[in-house]
């Protein structure tokens, strides 16, 4: 049984990425995976003797994601967007259009980014993303057909994707 | 893959990319850990005598009349598809199984009265149930004429550390043998089965199930009854489809809690040369329908044809509706075309009426 810190050592990497993209913000990200790295600390005896930890520590940062956006007054969208634009200098048509659909993907629901980053980042299958997410195959569909339609509705709509007002 | 997955596939590697300093990270988790480790022996100390009270106090509590709207309790069971009245399980017709996408070939009443949810699915070969709830935190039945039909099922059970899980233990359902699989699960307290068996000749039959013990899980098997049919009903009828298409799936999802049973339902008709349309329905969420752009029989509706045509129309008769069509082929008019021919069912709330 691997320790934490070989643990983290391997698949840390691919944990911090996943949490960067539900939380849609690095720096939120960042926040996310040391609060559940600390809280699998505590547990990892435990953890570690499950076939897959790291489907545990992925629940573990979409519940801890979850609670984020629960203690929240109200829903906000993700304001630094933009803190991740590449330099003007290095804009090319793919990084434009790639800015695009980033915008967009940060207007959809936290559930509907989160079963999109599952199913096209993590590439797993429904019943997995169900079994993540404490929901079933349908809900999970229903939720990738309303964010393909969302994003698919706001492609060839350029108000939609302008970065919000931070007010 | 078509070009908008493309595009999301794209865009997601790109904001994933970067360094992550994981040395760094594993420390400052560790300094973190321990913290959280101490407070919580501390916590333990101050709260014992607390949970005492408060074990004894909810006991009290339960003991008395509940003086909430019975509205907002879950059913006491999850209701049952209706039987499928003259027609027969899948013991005495296993040739029809997955053939009619009205008719699901078996049951597992043990089952379903008990769970959350229950997601019932009919398609070409297949039929298939995926409860949430009850007897096992979820369980997954799944039968169809060829063995081969669960090869796009994936296997999910995987050993320790990957390695692959314990194969070929031997045991019997309903007397014929089937063979076990199990692996770690990630729901606590369980582990993941997986049982392929025979039940009649020329039908095989998959579970898979997150169950606390081999007992458990020979229990959903076991619950598999192949003595009757029932009908997929979902809480609409089409009256009209469009030249050259019949009805080849369906799918509903009815649920124990919340304002109704029926939660989502999906029927697809085809033309037989690959072309579809998967008219999904929800649960009214009571908002306008969405940059509409026509009207059908006074329904406003959102068509769009960029990339996958879609007709979405929220408010239909207290449903949500969604109309895809796979690939492209079909037109506006042939979706408005099936959306004046339904008709939704005066009574959401009975499965049985549907």
């Amino acid at each position: 049984v691997a320790t934490f810190e070989e643990y983290l050592s391997v698949r840390g990497d691919s944990l911090v990425r996943l949490a960067w993209l539900i939380a849609g913000d690095r720096h939120r990200g960042d926040d996310l995976a040391q609060e559940v790295f600390a809280r699998a600390y505590v547990r990892w005896r435990r953890i570690s003797t499950t076939a897959q930890p790291d489907l545990y520590l992925r629940q573990m940062l979409i519940n801890a994601n979850r609670s984020w956006w629960r203690r929240r007054s109200s829903h906000e969208l993700p304001t630094d967007v933009s803190v991740e634009l590449p330099h003007p200098a290095h804009f090319d048509t793919d990084t434009v259009e790639r800015d695009a659909m980033w915008r967009l993907m940060a207007q959809l629901s936290r559930k509907q980014r989160e079963v999109i980053v599952l199913r096209y980042y993590e590439d797993l299958d429904d019943n997995t993303i169900a079994t993540l997410l404490d929901c079933s195959a349908a809900t999970v569909r229903t939720h990738a057909r309303r964010a393909l339609a969302l994003l698919r509705s706001r492609i060839s709509d350029p108000s939609a994707i302008m970065p919000r007002s931070q007010s | 893959m078509n070009d908008l997955d493309e595009r999301i596939t794209d865009v997601l590697r790109a904001h994933a990319d970067g360094p992550v300093d994981t040395v760094a990270l594993s420390a400052r988790a560790v300094e973190r850990g321990r913290t959280l480790q101490r407070r919580r022996r501390v916590g333990y100390a101050a709260t014992s005598v607390g949970v005492v009270a408060l074990a004894a106090m909810t006991a009290v509590v339960a003991s008395r009349p509940s003086t909430q709207d019975s509205a907002s309790h879950p059913r006491p069971s999850l209701p049952a598809l209706p039987v499928a009245v003259g027609v027969p399980g899948l013991d005495k017709a296993p040739s029809q199984v997955g053939a009619d996408a009205g008719t699901v070939h078996f049951s597992v009443d043990a089952l379903t009265a008990g769970a959350r949810t229950a997601t019932w699915t009919v398609s070409p070969g297949l039929e298939q149930v995926q409860l949430i709830g009850g007897a096992v935190p979820s369980a997954h039945i799944a039968v169809a004429r060829k063995q081969s039909t669960f090869t796009n099922m994936p296997l999910n059970v995987d050993g320790p550390n990957g390695a692959p899980a314990s194969v070929g233990d031997r045991v019997m359902i309903n007397g014929q043998v089937a063979v076990v699989r199990s692996g770690a699960s990630t729901v606590p307290g369980t582990r993941y089965w997986q049982i392929l068996w025979q039940p009649v000749r020329g039908v095989w039959a998959r579970v898979d199930t997150h169950a606390p013990n081999l007992k458990a899980a020979l229990g959903v098997a076991n619950a598999l009854q192949s003595g009757n049919a029932r009908r997929c009903v979902i809480p609409y009828r089409l009256t009209s489809l469009p030249t050259g298409l019949t009805k080849t799936g369906c799918s509903v999802t009815l649920n124990r809690t919340g304002p109704g049973p029926h939660l989502f339902s999906d029927l697809t008709v085809s033309d037989g040369t690959g072309k579809s349309i998967e008219l999904s329905v929800q649960r009214d969420d009571h908002k306008p329908t969405p940059h509409p752009n026509g009207t059908v029989d006074g329904h406003r509706f959102a068509w769009r044809a960029d990339i996958e045509p879609t007709l979405e129309m929220h408010g239909f008769h207290g449903l949500v509706v969604f109309l895809t069509e796979q690939p492209h082929g079909f037109s506006e008019p042939s979706a408005t075309k099936l959306i004046r021919g339904m008709h939704v069912v005066p009574d959401l709330e009975h499965p049985a009426t549907w």
